[in-house]
């Protein structure tokens, strides 16, 4: 494995870790139904950017549609913010590669 | 291949690591990370970077307020930024190329691709 591959691995493997927190606290957003804090959208808009460079291009994709809305002073979409929780569920469960 | 001094300011230190590393893939990069906006103009201050990579959404000073710093002060002014962005429909990239920006970057960026795209706008503004 070159050196990049290595440090990628190990930073995708942090940012998992992160997630299963970032899941925990969509959760209780999404079930609170409250307007997101700063904190929620730093999360929403950290996914969009950052999971697609880890590999995780749907959870990017996903991230993104919800990001886009709280950018543009929209209240979230609870479809989109629904796929979102169950795409990053989905790769918190997925076997390692 | 030109030698560039590229300074990447970015506030999530996973990000800001990776950038750091897709860059160097490029051996004639040498990448200086920022974690602020402040911090940035501080290293712009002392090391005079050629390009400056800046994340648009980042806390106290966002990206743009970092470009217009830039542009502010003569000695700093000339300096190229690109801005870095997961927000990229063409309304965004617009507003930000207004800004002064020479070109914007989409997040999520592929880390085996960035130094090339990096060189691929540099050289599309230089030949503009």
């Amino acid at each position: 494995m070159s050196d990049i591959a290595a440090a990628l691995d190990g930073l995708r493997q942090r940012f998992l870790v992160r997630s299963a927190e970032d899941w925990r606290l969509l959760r209780a957003w999404t079930a609170r139904g409250a307007p997101p804090d700063d904190e929620m959208r730093r999360l929403v808009h950290r996914l969009a950017g950052a999971a697609g460079t880890f590999g995780f291009h749907d959870l990017s994709a996903r991230a993104k549609e919800t990001d886009d809305r709280l950018c543009d002073g929209l209240p979230a979409d609870p479809k989109n913010a629904a796929a979102l929780i169950a795409e990053l569920r989905r790769v918190l469960d997925a076997p390692p590669t | 291949m030109t030698a560039l001094n590229v300074l990447y300011v970015d506030d999530e230190p996973d990000i800001r690591e990776i950038a750091g590393l897709a860059l160097g893939l490029d051996p004639q990069i040498a990448a200086n990370l920022a974690g602020s906006g402040a911090e940035a103009l501080r290293l712009v201050r002392a090391a005079r970077p050629d390009v400056v990579m800046l994340d648009v959404m980042m806390p106290e000073m966002d990206g743009p307020a970092v470009l217009k710093a830039l542009r502010d002060a003569p000695e700093t002014a000339s300096i190229p930024v690109v801005f870095i962005t997961a927000r990229t429909q063409a309304h965004d990239r617009e507003r930000l190329m207004q800004l002064g920006a020479v070109a914007v970057i989409a997040k999520p960026f592929d880390p085996m691709a960035l130094a090339k795209e990096l060189r691929a706008v540099l050289a599309q503004d230089a030949a503009a």
